[in-house]
């Protein structure tokens, strides 16, 4: 095992349940025999709110990359496993930043070396920048988007006995259309859905509208529209405007 | 053909868990969960030497025939309506020339009462070079099998090295996560062999087009962008290019006259007889043709993929089923229906599983199988991917005597 896989290992522990959620994008992207980050994270946030959690509470932290990185581990001391589901390519001219929370999930390692129980709820770890923008000419467009494919079904989490969420943002909280689908799908499984700003106390019930369906001839309408699906099967977001090659230059 | 199937086994946690990572880490399989399917199967199907070589001679022979008519559905603009493809992509196939280019399609066969039978080609950007060639090769060097048959990604890159230079584009959605897993995995096999790979999106080539073809910054290029989507892409972006580029292409946007499921509605008007495809292939008709409530029709949109869009009676949701006969019935020229075929299942470790096993043609030659098994007769992004190994050493030559694509894999 190189530095990558045993620092996926250190994220993704073999024996935790929401272990094969997690994404190894970033993991796989990092330099490998890179000398270990000389610091951890060091000032971990606060998080008013998390009396709330309870032992039957999964999280989404739906916050800029490295916040969400940093509150991730927070949480390990509440008892929750991060489930890292950073999908972004990086590259030279990204448009999206991933290094830093590439560089945030290599300093958050040590923290993770305290077990958390192989039945811990999940706190999924997501980049609220991630369809941020337009990207300017000349970048890499490694925007990105989430589907419910990318979650635990709500079948699966009310079995496992988590019967509610909690969406953390940073500020007001409005899922964005691509994290709205998700937790409409949740909450029609019958899963309470709960939102709360990183810095407040009280969560409260997040309502969520249903989001536009994409049944079969809406999906030919898109399609004709340029949304395309990807190969998990969903629907993604309008074909980038303009993209560009992960490397530099390109062809002139 | 018989088709004996063999599900062995499934791997131990712990060597499933490794299995998994280098898969990921060392051949960039990025999306190993979907929902609560982990996709990459924890046990493989292992096949024959025979049954390899019955789906190669199929899939070769059904490869030969989509270029044949391909060619002559090409020169027959009063067809191309009947197709189920967009008005921009009609308009730039009547400028369009094929290139002399490596080709690289995926035929789809399921095990069914009557035997082998074909769901459909993927003849414009098949997907599975990782699943059909990497993983299982990783799966078999655990040991207590055999080889697997080809390894696709393998053979599509020496195929385009054969063709042209070294400066290879490869063609997609940047922003695609899933897709560029794929043209990664395949920049490192160009590579490899000295090449010079540039992962790029479509709007990122500038055609030059006042000078001759060898002007151009590329030698050929490998296309993970479906053709139907190139008329979304920005004007200066000159598309249109990709119908007569100039240099080979992997695969030419012409690929699109037989992806298309409403293919077959023109077999009767060409002189290609299409024996094989007749044969392997449940019929098809215009869905206006065929009474929707008759469970022995499926529906299927013209240029669906992954599975998506596909009504089947009594397989999809109640709901799901009445979506999609109703767009089939509001837009019928979009849709096809194919007659449904009785799939068979087969034991695995897991219980009855419907596989599908995905045989590539390269360059004419059978190069590998991306197999999928679904717990229902339909094969969509909740399928998952199984490795095909041989039950014994891979021969250089075929029972037949040809040589089918590159069995003799060292592992």
């Amino acid at each position: 095992m190189d530095d990558r896989q045993l620092l996926f290992e250190l994220w993704t522990p073999p024996s935790a349940r929401y272990a094969p959620w997690a994404k190894p994008v970033l993991f796989a992207q990092m330099a490998t025999g890179a000398a270990p980050p000389d610091s951890q994270v060091s000032d971990l946030p606060v998080q008013p709110w998390a009396d709330f959690l309870e032992g039957r509470t999964a999280v989404v932290l739906d916050l800029p990359g490295e916040s969400s990185v940093s509150h991730a581990l927070a949480l390990v001391a509440h008892g929750l496993q991060p489930v890292p589901l950073f999908n972004g390519c990086a590259g030279p001219g990204a448009c999206i930043d991933v290094e830093s929370i590439m560089m945030g999930l290599r300093r958050g390692a040590a923290h993770l070396r305290h077990s958390v129980p192989a039945d811990a709820p999940p706190a999924f770890m997501l980049d609220s920048n991630r369809t941020a923008g337009k990207p300017p000419p000349g970048s890499f467009d490694n925007r990105w988007v989430v589907f419910p494919q990318d979650f635990p079904s709500g079948r699966f989490l009310l079995a496992h006995g988590l019967a509610r969420v909690l969406v953390v943002h940073q500020q007001a909280c409005k899922p964005a259309d691509d994290l709205k689908q998700v937790l409409a799908a949740w909450k029609k499984s019958g899963i309470e859905i709960f939102g709360v700003e990183e810095a407040r106390k009280s969560p409260a019930p997040l309502p969520v509208t249903k989001p536009w369906p994409l049944r079969p001839f809406a999906a030919l309408a898109l399609l004709a529209l340029g949304l395309r699906s990807n190969s998990a099967g969903g629907f993604g977001a309008k074909v980038p405007l303009p993209p560009e090659g992960g490397r530099s230059g390109g062809l002139a | 053909m018989n088709a004996p199937l063999r599900c062995p086994p499934p791997l131990g946690d712990e060597a499933y868990l490794a299995l998994r990572r280098r898969v990921i880490f060392e051949c960039g399989k990025w999306d190993p969960q979907c929902e609560d399917v982990q996709v990459l199967a924890r046990f493989p199907i292992v096949i024959t030497q025979q049954t390899w070589h019955d789906l190669a001679h199929a899939a070769e022979a059904l490869d030969s025939e989509a270029l044949d008519a391909e060619r002559e559905i090409l020169a027959r603009p009063d067809l191309h309506a009947h197709l189920g493809l967009p008005r921009a992509i009609r308009r730039a196939l009547s400028d369009a020339r094929i290139a002399d280019s490596p080709r690289c399609t995926r035929f789809d066969f399921h095990l069914t009462t009557d035997g082998w039978r074909i769901s459909e080609a993927n003849s414009d950007v098949p997907g599975g070079f990782i699943e059909g060639g990497a993983f299982p090769r990783l799966f078999s060097q655990i040991g207590k099998f055999g080889p697997p048959v080809a390894d696709p990604a393998q053979a599509l890159a020496d195929a385009v090295l054969r063709r042209a230079g070294p400066r290879i584009a490869l063609v997609h959605a940047t922003a695609y996560t899933d897709d560029r897993q794929v043209m990664l995995h395949l920049a490192r096999l160009f590579e490899q062999r000295g090449a010079e790979p540039v992962p790029l999106a479509p709007d990122r080539i500038r055609w030059n087009t006042n000078q001759p073809a060898d002007a151009l910054p590329f030698d050929s290029i490998v296309r993970f962008f479906p053709a139907e989507w190139l008329p979304n892409l920005p004007r200066r972006a000159q598309w249109q290019h990709f119908f007569d580029a100039g240099v080979p292409q992997t695969n030419p946007p012409t690929a699109l006259l037989t992806q298309s499921k409403r293919f077959p509605l023109v077999w009767d008007r060409l002189a290609t007889p299409m024996r094989r495809w007749r044969e392997l292939l449940p019929e098809t008709r215009d869905p206006r043709a065929i009474n929707p409530k008759h469970e022995d029709w499926i529906l299927k949109p013209a240029l669906g993929r992954v599975g998506d869009g596909i009504g089947m009676r009594g397989v999809n949701t109640p709901r799901e089923w009445r979506d999609i006969a109703r767009a089939a019935r509001r837009f019928p020229r979009w849709w096809a229906a194919q007659r449904r075929f009785q799939a068979l299942a087969i034991e695995t470790p897991d219980g009855p599983r419907f596989p599908c096993l995905g045989v590539f043609v390269i360059d004419g030659l059978a190069a590998g199988i991306y197999a999928r098994m679904a717990t229902r007769p339909l094969i969509d992004a909740r399928a998952q991917d199984v490795p095909v190994l041989l039950n014994q050493p891979a021969h250089a030559h075929c029972t037949c005597g040809e040589s089918h694509g590159r069995p003799a894999i060292a592992v």
